[in-house]
This record gives structure tokens, C-alpha cells and sequence, in this order.
């Protein structure tokens, strides 16, 4: 692993929508600006956005692709 | 507003059972409008909610609609994804099924005069809930879909007026529109087909009731094709490796191919943030140019 991190380290990849950022074997991407250009932030109910509502909790990888799992906020 | 409510003529299990089924059906119509969406579903659950109670003559607290949704938990999540799907043969009978699951929650609730625990109810949201699944095609053809359920010439008591008008023009707005963009509806999503049996296959049921949506691969990696284009790296595919982690094949344009097992560390969407966070578990190189690239690195 540590040639990978040798090779990668410190580089960042940054594109319209979003942010990719590779160090110590991590692979960070940030998509801020995709979320926020997204349909889902454009949701409100009862003149809150939909996020003060339902918060996204886990993404994890399965067969038929990634789970994104979420729960209603308390 | 007339007072004199003629109570004793209703049968209200009856007069519930009706606005059930018309919030179903006109979740159906709704469901596949892409301007009106998760807004229009949610009001229409609270409209229905508020008819019911209207219906029993019985008086909502502020509070308490958004407690019963929220008993019913992550289901009630999942329709919000649902609506997130570009797919209206997922939408539809979901949208229905949850809907009614909904109204009959409620209906329970009210007629037992709306107790503070409301555990009890989840097991008669998850029933009717699956009645609602087996009988969506019923549902979805009635008459009522596109018109207000109810004789209001029967004079319920509308107990809860300002919720019950801020929901109902929001409800009828969407009715509204449903009729204009309905046609166009089906034309957008036409083209959509490909892309929604992706959607459609990748979703399960047990996790879509517990607020989860799959993103299928191929989406992800059409998005992140489109995303890498121009860059000096090429996605050349995604797919899942066991253990809960996924593999991911990259092509640099000088160094050549690599193949990388990553799982999942952190994830975070909110209004302020969205990332995530993923570990490199192993790599492997798959051609010699990254091999001779990392040989000299060494």
C-alpha cells in the first residue's frame, strides 16, 4: 500500500461538481456542489429544506450497487 | 363555517376507507409528475391525514401529524427516495402503497383517540402497506384520483382549518398541474427507459422500507466517466468485491492501468456537506506501465 501512497499521495483532482483528494489510502471525494445543484436540495416541505428533515447516514456497496441508507432527523 | 354536524349519519370507517383509497390514488397521479414530486406526495399524506380527522370530527395538534409520520420512521424516508427514482412503474405502486399505509395508520390513530404511543400503529402502517402494493393497479384507476374525495355538504367539522387549508391548496395546486403535465410526464420519461430498469433492478424492497435507495454502478460510473472526462484519468469500470467493498478500475493517461478495493469509511450528506470517505483496502496493477511506474517509485 505504501507504493500506492507514494504514487498518489497529496493529489487532488478537482472537476466542475466535484473534489477528489487521495492521502494515507484514503480516497476523499467531495461533492458538495453536486448535492447542492441536485434535485434533492431543491425539496422543501413546510418551508423547510427536505435535509432538516432526512439526514444520509451510510453508503454501503452491494451487489446491485451503493446503498445509500437514511433516517428521519428527530 | 356551519357547527351542526350530522355525526350520527356517517359511518366513519367507511367515510376513512374512502379518503384512504382517494390519497392513494391520487399519490398514483402525483408519483409520475416530476414537477410536483416529494412536495405534492407529503401534502397529500398531511391532506389526507387532516380529512380523516376532519372526517371524525376530531382535533389535529400541530405536532401531531408530524408525529405520526415520523413513528412510521424510515418507511416514510423511503417514499422521499422514492420520489428520487426516475422510474414511474417504482413510483406509482410504492407511492400508492405507502400512501394508503399511511391514511390507515392514521385512521387507527384517530379511532383510538390519537394515544400518545404510536409504536402500535407501525404494524397497521406495514399491512395496509402491503394491501395497498397488491392492490395498486385498483387504486390507481378509480375516478377520485383527480377530483377532492368527500361530500363536504355533509358538514365534518373541520376542526384543524389552518393546517387543513395551507395542505389543501397545496393539494389542489398539484391537481391542478397534474392534468396539464401529465402527457408530458410520460414523454420525459420515455427516454428515461434504459436508465430507470438500471434504477429498477438495482432496488430492494427491505431496504427501500428502511429508507435506503441502491444507486446502481452504472449510473455511478456514467457519472464519474462524464465527471473524469478531459482529466488525466479514465474510469473504466466499477462493481462490487466481497465483503462489502467495491472495485474500481482506472486507466492513467501516462502510467497506464490500476485496479483499486475500497471500502467505505465515512459518508455525509447534509445542506453544508457532502463527501466520502474511502479507504484503499489493496491495489492491484494490471499492465506494465503502472507496474514499470511503480518499480521506479520504489
Amino acid at each position: 500500500m505504501s507504493i500506492i501512497n507514494a504514487i498518489f499521495n497529496e493529489t487532488v483532482l478537482e472537476k466542475e461538481d466535484f473534489t477528489c483528494n487521495y492521502y494515507d489510502s484514503v480516497l476523499e471525494v467531495h461533492f458538495t456542489q453536486l448535492v447542492q445543484n441536485s434535485k434533492i436540495v431543491q425539496i422543501s416541505f413546510m418551508d423547510k429544506n427536505i435535509l432538516n428533515f432526512v439526514q444520509f447516514v451510510a453508503l454501503i456497496p452491494t451487489e446491485s450497487g451503493l446503498l445509500v441508507k437514511s433516517n428521519l432527523r428527530n | 363555517m356551519t357547527t351542526e354536524t350530522p355525526m350520527e349519519d356517517i359511518d366513519f370507517d367507511k367515510e376513512a376507507e374512502k379518503i384512504c383509497r382517494w390519497g392513494a390514488a391520487r399519490a398514483s397521479v402525483i408519483a409520475v409528475t416530476p414537477v410536483l414530486g416529494t412536495v405534492a406526495l407529503m401534502a397529500n399524506e398531511v391532506y389526507m391525514i387532516m380529512r380523516l380527522a376532519d372526517a371524525r370530527g376530531e382535533k389535529l395538534e400541530d405536532g401531531a401529524i408530524a408525529g405520526l409520520l415520523g413513528s412510521l420512521g424510515a418507511s416514510f424516508v423511503g417514499q422521499t427516495l422514492f420520489t428520487l427514482i426516475p422510474f414511474a412503474p417504482v413510483q406509482v405502486p410504492l407511492a400508492i402503497a405507502i400512501t394508503y399505509g399511511v391514511g390507515k395508520a392514521a385512521s387507527a390513530w384517530l379511532k383510538a383517540g390519537q394515544p400518545a404511543d404510536l409504536a402500535q400503529f407501525k404494524e397497521v402502517f406495514n399491512e395496509a402497506r402491503d394491501e395497498g402494493m397488491a392492490k395498486f393497479k385498483e387504486f390507481a384507476q378509480m375516478d377520485s384520483k383527480d377530483t377532492p374525495l368527500g361530500d363536504e355538504s355533509k358538514k365534518f367539522k373541520f376542526a384543524s382549518e389552518p393546517i387543513f387549508y395551507k395542505i389543501k391548496d397545496q393539494a389542489d395546486t398539484a391537481a391542478d398541474k397534474v392534468e396539464n403535465t401529465l402527457a408530458d410526464a410520460w414523454k420525459w420519461l420515455q427516454p428515461l427507459k434504459e436508465k430507470s430498469e438500471r434504477w429498477l433492478t438495482a432496488q430492494k424492497w427491505d431496504a427501500i422500507s428502511h429508507g435506503g435507495l441502491t444507486i446502481p454502478y452504472s449510473e455511478v460510473q456514467e457519472r464519474l466517466e462524464k465527471s473524469l472526462a478531459n482529466s488525466e484519468f479514465t474510469l473504466q469500470g466499477i462493481n462490487y468485491c466481497d465483503f462489502a467493498q467495491i472495485e474500481v478500475h482506472i486507466e492513467h493517461q501516462k502510467h497506464g492501468k490500476i485496479k483499486l478495493l475500497l471500502s467505505t469509511e465515512e459518508f455525509t450528506i447534509n445542506s453544508k456537506e457532502a463527501y466520502v470517505r474511502l479507504r484503499v483496502k489493496d491495489f492491484e496493477v494490471v499492465d506494465n506501465d503502472f507496474a514499470q511506474l511503480i518499480v521506479e517509485t520504489m
